[in-house]
């Protein structure tokens, strides 16, 4: 079930108002139940796992708070979730073995059952386990109910593509009498929820996904260079604002499906595309994966270093534990070089920008850092979408071979119209262009109702055209 | 006095969000044709680019089925054949071509859905390309009417410098239904998409099928046929020569032509029409007994030449088989005379195709409107042949 299908919001709708119906004491086993219910729509196997999952964990926690044994158990547990990562992110690789030998052994086909799927969201899934068992070694959390447990692991609004949650945090919230949200609360929930499905529906799936012509045409080993350049560029923009528009839409409407049934999520996004520099950037963009990451890989990868070494070779051990940490979010999205040229480009860019100690005072040079930022951060994009290197080398040529028919007529209307959304959304909410007083109180009523027009529009639309909704591109991670 | 002006206030609002989001609307469809349904007349291909989809085409696909399902016997699953394994390509905009399409090409074909021919795998640009060892863009599209085609030579086809622009002609649905872009493409999907929600809804209930039509059992000279045709075409046999010659109709469709001509020859390309034979055209003058032919005039509506030089329909006056039959080649013969004033090379594979059904062959889709891969290959022939001959600087 896809947060931005009609089967979803009507779930919500259900889910809140029983939720808040309920006699108190029931509401987090129906909460858990009803994520359960919510995972098992996508598979059965996977809600099997996720139980599974769920209950190791679970153990696993329990034995890192006892007295003995917690480091080998906190290490089970860290090996443990990395290896179901590893193992479903890799299922293509590991079947195909498994098929080959099936095949050597004379059967035609692998027996029922084999075919796995990679489960939904299972890299949030494994980081959120690992943070709860991490937090427990550190005696920084107790370990929680298993309803609790269960809840924080599955929550259905987070369990597709996060944000990741602090277990502390999180469990904390479980743990005081839940507050029904009041008039207001509602009303900026479903606001959130409305740009949520904006994002996705018109930006991302409308007209940001025209940006997967120019992968196929990268993609394609022979002719590459005929196509023309404005199609690759075209493909170059339109990609950073679907990631963009797909994956904070996902946040969006998760946290305000949260906030519904009275939990905080974090931000996962401000602004990143309005960022100066690329540490900003990395503040701004995926920032509850960015977090994670600091803190249970830098900090504790770099303080080890610094202390063993006496902080002789601090720059280069700060060098060194950035590119890894990037190098790591890469490998997070997948198993593939792609992926880990992605991490390391931004490695290598952080560490640029972290010998850069000029501070930009001037409009116009912070608009021109903000303008490079963006096409540093678009040419990782390239690397992060496509198939191969290969593939990505012809995307990069294809943008530079301006022989041939341009069409630029034909690519660059849908990159204006999206980068108009994307900038007028992030320039309101991030507060730099401010709504002038007279025209506030038409603005929200106005906009909300061109909102609903336009979604409702492009359901039908859809509907008529018939096919499968667009998933999200991190629900696959 | 307060709550009306709050009252007006809110209308307001609701008045502007509706129209800000239509515009909104607007400007998505327009940057995104593939979410357009297919038939629309927008300068725009509709389908996916570079995508390749493999599908078979069976008897119940056929468009008679789409269109008026009560007139056509359903098609028990046992008699349900399968009339074609189709390999749709679509290049960098979404026209079915192999990609990348080439900065230069030899010929542009600009048609609607029939050089299109999404049923079949090889359509006669494919064959011709393939024959002649020419690199041929295929800007054909559904619903293209002739000023869309216009549109889409300029947009796509020019900057490629094509030696030749071939148009399809079907002067049924060209000349009557010669329809200009719209100015808003969101108030042209609303029929459609309406259409597209009622037929989804419809699909689950049967429908009444007591009343159909066809397949019509006729008798052709040594051999009989089922014929299932004719939704689109027959009214417009109730015109003759000499009322379409003298309507406005044919004289904006001969403008928008000549427009075509005038942008194709700016760039030094050469134009040729290829007229498109209808199952009307092949198969009625082959009747042997014209009165098995009447039930198919049920649901026709003749049309008439009006005193403001229109084309109107007329359901008072009658329409025969031999009226249809008379004026069989009444718009052909009108594009052909336009062509041969015009110095542009003229394609008919009429004859070509009678002359197959003689032999007992069908060189058209049984429950279909549109030609088969035979009809295709009879096309691409006339094509090579007139072409060959033509001289073209």
């Amino acid at each position: 079930m896809l947060l931005h299908t009609g089967a979803y919001l009507l779930f919500l709708m259900v889910v809140v108002l029983a939720y808040w119906l309920i006699p108190t004491g029931y509401r987090k086993p129906f909460l858990l139940i009803a994520s359960y219910g919510f995972y098992a729509t996508f598979d059965l196997g996977f809600f099997a796992l996720l139980v599974a999952w769920t209950l190791a964990n679970y153990l696993l926690g329990r034995a890192i708070s006892g007295e003995f044994h917690a480091r080998p158990f906190a290490w089970l547990s860290v090996v443990l979730n990395l290896g179901v990562l590893a193992l479903f992110k890799r299922a293509d690789f590991f079947i195909d073995s498994l098929r080959h030998g099936f095949e050597a052994l004379g059967f035609s086909s692998l027996p029922a059952g084999l075919e796995l799927l990679v489960p939904v969201g299972i890299s949030f899934i494994s980081f959120q386990a690992i943070a709860y068992t991490t937090e427990i070694y550190k005696k920084k959390l107790e370990p929680a109910a298993l309803v609790d447990f269960g809840i924080y692991m599955a929550f259905f609004p987070k369990l597709v593509a996060g944000p990741l949650v602090r277990p502390d945090n999180f469990l904390s919230q479980l743990k005081q009498p839940a507050t029904r949200p009041d008039g207001n609360v509602i009303r900026a929930a479903l606001g959130l929820l409305l740009l949520g499905l904006f994002k996705k529906i018109v930006i991302a799936d409308s007209l940001a996904s025209l940006s997967e012509v120019a992968f196929r045409a990268a993609a394609r080993d022979t002719g590459a260079a005929l196509f023309p350049s404005a199609l690759f560029w075209s493909g170059f923009y339109l990609y950073s604002f679907l990631i963009y528009a797909d994956f904070s839409g996902y946040t969006d409407m998760a946290r305000s499906s949260a906030i519904l049934l009275g939990f905080n999520l974090p931000e996962n996004f401000r602004q990143p595309y309005l960022s100066e520099n690329i540490t900003s950037f990395w503040n701004r963009w995926h920032m509850s994966l960015t977090q994670w990451f600091r803190e249970y890989l830098f900090f504790p990868l770099s303080r080890g270093l610094l202390v063993r070494t006496g902080r002789r070779y601090a720059r280069l051990i700060q060098v060194g534990v950035t590119l890894t940490t990037m190098t790591l979010i890469g490998v997070w999205h997948g198993i593939a070089w792609t992926f880990v040229a992605w991490g390391v480009w931004h490695g290598l860019l952080l560490v640029i920008n972290q010998q850069q100690s000029r501070k930009l005072e001037k409009r116009w040079q912070k608009l021109g850092m903000g303008i490079i930022t963006f096409h540093l951060v678009g040419i990782g994009w390239v690397l992060f979408g496509s198939s191969s290197f290969e593939a990505a080398g012809r995307f990069f040529r294809g943008m530079l071979n301006f022989s041939g028919p341009a069409g630029w007529e034909i690519f660059v209307p849908p990159v204006l119209l999206s980068a108009i959304l994307v900038f007028s959304i992030d320039l309101v909410q991030g507060g730099f262009v401010r709504i002038p007083a007279r025209f506030q109180p038409a603005a929200k009523p106005v906009l909300v109702v061109a909102s609903v027009v336009v979604l409702i529009c492009l359901t039908v639309i859809y509907q008529v055209k018939g096919g499968d909704a667009r998933p999200f591109i991190y629900g696959q991670f | 006095m307060a709550r009306l002006s709050r009252l007006l206030l809110a209308f307001l609002y609701l008045i502007s969000g509706i129209l800000l989001g239509l515009l909104l609307l607007e400007g998505i469809l327009r940057c995104n044709a593939t979410l357009l349904q297919r038939g629309l007349a927008w300068p725009a291909p509709v389908d996916p680019p570079l995508t390749v989809s493999n599908y078979d085409v069976r008897y119940s696909d056929a468009d008679a089925f789409y269109w008026r399902p009560d007139l056509i016997h359903p098609v028990p699953e046992p008699d349900n054949r399968l009339e074609a394994r189709v390999t749709y390509e679509t290049d960098e905009y979404g026209f079915r071509n192999p990609a990348p399409i080439s900065p230069r090409v030899d010929a542009v074909v600009l048609g609607r859905s029939i050089s299109l021919a999404g049923h079949i795998s090889e359509p006669w640009p494919d064959l011709l390309a393939r024959r002649f060892n020419w690199r041929v863009f295929n800007l054909s599209q559904p619903g293209s009417g002739v000023k869309v085609k216009d549109l889409l030579l300029e947009r796509f086809g020019l900057s490629r410098q094509p030696r030749w622009v071939i148009v399809e002609v079907v002067p049924s649905i060209d000349i009557l239904g010669n329809h200009t872009a719209p100015k808003f493409i969101s108030q042209q999907m609303f029929v459609p998409v309406v259409q597209g929600l009622l037929r989804r809804q419809m699909e689950e209930k049967p429908i009444a099928t007591d009343q159909a039509i066809y397949p019509l059992r006729v008798d052709l000279p040594e051999r009989e046929v089922d014929l299932t045709c004719c939704l689109h075409y027959l009214d417009f046999f109730s015109l003759d020569t000499q009322s379409l010659s003298q309507s406005q109709d044919w004289a904006n469709y001969s403008q928008e032509l000549l427009n075509i001509i005038d942008t194709a020859r700016a760039s030094d390309a050469c134009v040729a029409l290829l007229y498109v034979p209808t199952k009307p055209d092949v198969y009625f003058p082959l009747a042997q007994h014209p009165e098995q032919l009447n039930p198919s005039l049920r649901e026709a509506i003749p049309y008439r030449l009006n005193s403001d030089g229109r084309i109107e329909p007329s359901p008072g006056e009658d329409i025969s088989v031999d009226l249809v039959r008379q004026n069989a080649l009444a718009g052909h013969d009108l594009v052909e005379s336009f062509a041969r004033e015009h110095d542009l090379v003229w394609i008919d594979p009429n004859d070509a195709m009678t002359q197959s059904v003689l032999e007992g062959q069908d060189p058209f889709m049984v429950y279909d409107s549109h030609w088969n891969q035979l009809g295709h290959s009879i096309v691409a022939e006339a094509v090579i042949q007139a072409l060959s001959k033509a001289t073209c600087p």
